[in-house]
């Protein structure tokens, strides 16, 4: 007995910790007027553009993404701690600070705690039912009746005896959903609560919408996920559910759990003698990696996880290289059913960034689009839709009652065209010039469906992509102080915020159906 | 002797409880003195269309091959089963019977298809089928329930605490629906297999009828009450 007593105290202790290091639940500000104000603010700036300025979860970006954004209006929230399903203070904040992997939400963590704070005061007073937590009340012995606050009582052992009450456990209530081997396989169709098409979590690839900490898991099993079909298993509470934590927890690891997180990283662009040439150049191990994390915005599990990021420069130019994986080369978008392989780049203008999609209207942002099939046009040459469609050319034929003198000519637009009589190409459209000498197009944004082109006079940038072991390695050079208004200046000793962009072709992927991160920070080195 | 005193008391007891509580009834029983009886049958208009049969991709052991939508049953006489007969704009305590109302998971299917429940009781909710269902509620007024209910757990109670008809499913087994018709006053009955209601104690007057059936709408239908009569009605229902 006196042995048994020693764990639950060791699980306490070890709780403490967890919840102190995780939730930075301190000591919450009080909800003054002024930090609803604030909130309101931060809002504007960087949440508006997916909730929307009601908040009814219909902003601007809201058509790309999938899950969708919450309506703060209904308030109907996922990760709840209470028997009675509403999110506490606590649940928005942790939220807010750490995203929702498994959706286009990402991590604010890089705000101050007080900003987190305002936001969540802000988010509640939209709710058109106020959101009350009731005084905690423990559940009768089925589990039955609790209200408040789910108490996670002290963690026990995770040894042999538990795991095989976990796995009869999952065995009975979770493998009809999740499936047997936890691959979110179980043979069901099912949506949410607002009819959207939703899957059982695949609890193999470290994705929790929730914390994964133990004590939030826990509450995450007995609670459920309101608004989703992952239901409340109040008969668990007490060792089951602990027991399920463990088992859960097993299946995937701390890595893949934290690749998940959208974070803020420094990137530290190191001064060298030589810039590289080449993507594969040696010079690139005087860089060190940063692995950032991507999120898909319409989620998939089939997804580029990481790009890994590499900057040097020499006091007159930046050498940037981003790789990352991807198992098909698709190098071509001739046919319409075909889209390219494509990585950016974008940089704020100012060391406040705007919204991190695109900026918004004022604020521009300065976006530098790498497209592989406009590296496959320069090397060996241009990807003619001669090439995929042969005699798609021959547009007349010839009229065998007529001199071949009256015959009329052949009119399709190739390279001999006079590109004056080609409005794109005429006009100047870096787009649309099939002369182009660069894989990489210098543009400018100012929110969704605002990107254009930057002058032809200031299309400085250079790229090189290489394709090759499953994986891509793309090279961006430029000045560092840039040409034109609009282009990004990289002054020595700076930090410029920056965010990346990858597109997979072959998934479909285009214009704002990608793969993304949020800013982070390029430190130019002295 | 002791003993026999003891026992009788008990049984004195029990007789007296179960006196107190069809109290009640000989209440209503005495006022249905001065009331009314509204019953007929609701029958569907036109051919209705073949019962849909859903396959069974799960849990086949306990759950078959396939099973029959229920969201649409028309007996050979066309006579429409689960639709909820209520009379509306009448106030009076819901009848309660002498066991909860029980709501089975049986076959991974509903059973019944339709519950009355009166507000505030307890509801039985069964699983026996003993694989995992989750009971899913969809509510306004009262909290959205769902609950995990794997085999193990055969049966667990939930109350409803305001009126309102409450869809129900099971996210385990998709193709599961039901409805519990939570009510505030005696005056609602639910067709059975041959369309038929029945609805007693209704105070003489001029009243709506109100018929709801899930997948054909609702209809309202005006009825005059008369004293220890029965009024029979026959309610049509069509596809929209």
């Amino acid at each position: 007995m006196k042995g048994f007593l020693v764990f639950p105290i060791l699980g306490i202790s070890v709780l403490i910790i967890a919840s102190i290091s995780k939730t930075a639940d301190l000591k919450p500000p009080p909800p003054t007027p002024q930090l609803v104000a604030l909130g309101k603010q931060i809002y504007s700036q960087q949440c508006i553009a997916c909730h929307g300025a009601g908040g009814r979860g219909d902003g601007e970006a809201a058509y790309l993404l999938y899950p969708k954004p919450r309506n703060f209006i209904a308030a109907n929230y996922r990760m709840v701690s209470t028997w009675d399903r509403v999110a506490t203070d606590d649940d928005l904040f942790n939220t807010i600070t750490r995203g929702m992997p498994g959706s286009a939400m990402p991590s604010w963590g890089h705000l101050p705690i007080e900003q987190r704070w305002a936001l969540v005061y802000y988010i509640k007073s939209l709710a058109e039912k106020p959101l009350t937590v009731k005084a905690q009340k423990e559940p009768a012995e089925d589990g039955s009746g609790g209200e408040g606050l789910i108490a996670v009582p002290p963690e026990p052992t995770y040894d042999t005896t538990a795991k095989a009450r976990a796995l009869e456990l999952y065995k009975e209530a979770c493998a009809s959903c999740h499936g047997a081997t936890g691959r979110g396989d179980g043979a069901q169709e099912q949506t949410d609560a607002e009819g959207y098409p939703i899957r059982p979590r695949d609890l193999t690839t470290g994705i929790f919408k929730g914390s994964p900490d133990p004590v939030s898991l826990y509450r995450h099993i007995v609670a459920g996920i309101p608004g989703s079909p992952m239901p409340m298993s109040d008969w668990a509470y007490g060792q089951d559910a602990w027991h399920l934590v463990h088992y859960v927890r097993s299946l995937s690891s701390d890595t893949q759990r934290e690749r998940v997180e959208m974070k803020r990283f420094l990137i530290e662009a190191a001064r060298v003698q030589t810039l590289p040439t080449h993507p594969d150049s040696g010079v690139w191990r005087l860089a060190s990696p940063v692995n950032l994390h991507l999120m898909p915005l319409w989620w998939r599990s089939n997804r580029p996880e990481e790009v890994t990021v590499r900057a040097v420069h020499d006091g007159k130019e930046l050498a940037l290289l981003m790789v990352w994986q991807d198992e098909t080369n698709d190098h071509t978008a001739l046919r319409p059913q075909d889209f390219r392989d494509a990585a950016a780049v974008q940089f704020s203008l100012t060391a406040n960034p705007p919204f991190f999609a695109m900026g918004d209207k004022s604020a521009p942002v300065n976006i530098w689009m790498w497209k592989s099939e406009r590296q496959a046009d320069l090397e060996p040459a241009f990807q003619d839709l001669e090439k995929v469609y042969p005699n798609i050319g021959i547009d007349s034929y010839p009229n065998l009652s007529r001199s071949a003198l009256e015959q009329a000519h052949r009119n399709a637009l190739t390279l001999e065209s006079d590109p004056t009589f080609v409005t794109g190409w005429g006009a100047g459209n870096i787009v649309s010039d099939p002369q182009r000498k660069s894989p990489v197009e210098d543009l400018s944004a100012r929110g969704f469906g605002t990107l254009r082109a930057r002058p032809l006079i200031d299309q400085k940038v250079d790229a090189r992509g290489v394709y090759g072991e499953n994986s891509y390695r793309v090279m961006f050079r430029r000045t560092l102080k840039g040409s034109g208004q609009g282009s990004v200046a990289l002054q020595p000793g700076t930090t410029v915020p920056v965010a990346f962009a990858v597109w997979n072709g072959s998934a479909g992927d285009r214009d704002g159906k990608k793969s993304v991160t949020i800013w982070q920070e390029l430190r130019i080195a002295k | 002797m002791r003993r026999l005193i003891v026992l009788m008391s008990i049984g004195a007891a029990v007789v007296f409880g179960a006196y107190v509580f069809s109290n009640d009834r000989i209440n209503s029983a005495a006022f249905a003195a001065s009331g009314g009886i509204i019953s007929g049958r609701v029958v569907f208009v036109g051919d209705p269309p073949a019962a849909k049969k859903i396959k069974v991709t799960k849990d086949n052991d306990k759950c078959g091959a396939e099973v029959t939508a229920e969201d649409l049953v028309v007996s050979p006489d066309k006579g429409i089963q689960n639709a909820v007969v209520s009379v509306s704009g009448l106030k009076g305590t819901p009848v309660k019977t002498d066991t909860s109302p029980t709501l089975d998971q049986k076959g991974c299917t509903f059973r019944p298809h339709i519950l009355i429940v009166p507000v505030g009781t307890g509801v039985d909710i069964l699983n026996s089928d003993g694989v995992l269902h989750n009971f899913h509620t969809y509510s306004n007024k009262n909290p959205v329930l769902n609950k995990a209910q794997p085999g193990f757990k055969k049966k667990m109670s939930e109350t409803f605490a305001q009126p309102e008809v409450i869809k129900i499913n099971c996210d385990a087994h998709p193709w599961m629906s039901g409805w519990i018709v939570v009510t505030d006053h005696p005056y609602i009955d639910a067709t059975d297999n041959t369309g038929a209601f029945k609805i007693v104690d209704v105070p003489p007057g001029t009243h709506t009828v109100e018929v709801w059936h899930e997948t054909l709408g609702k209809v309202t239908k005006t009825v005059t009450v008369k004293a220890g009569e029965e009024t029979k009605l026959t309610i049509e229902l069509a596809k929209k």
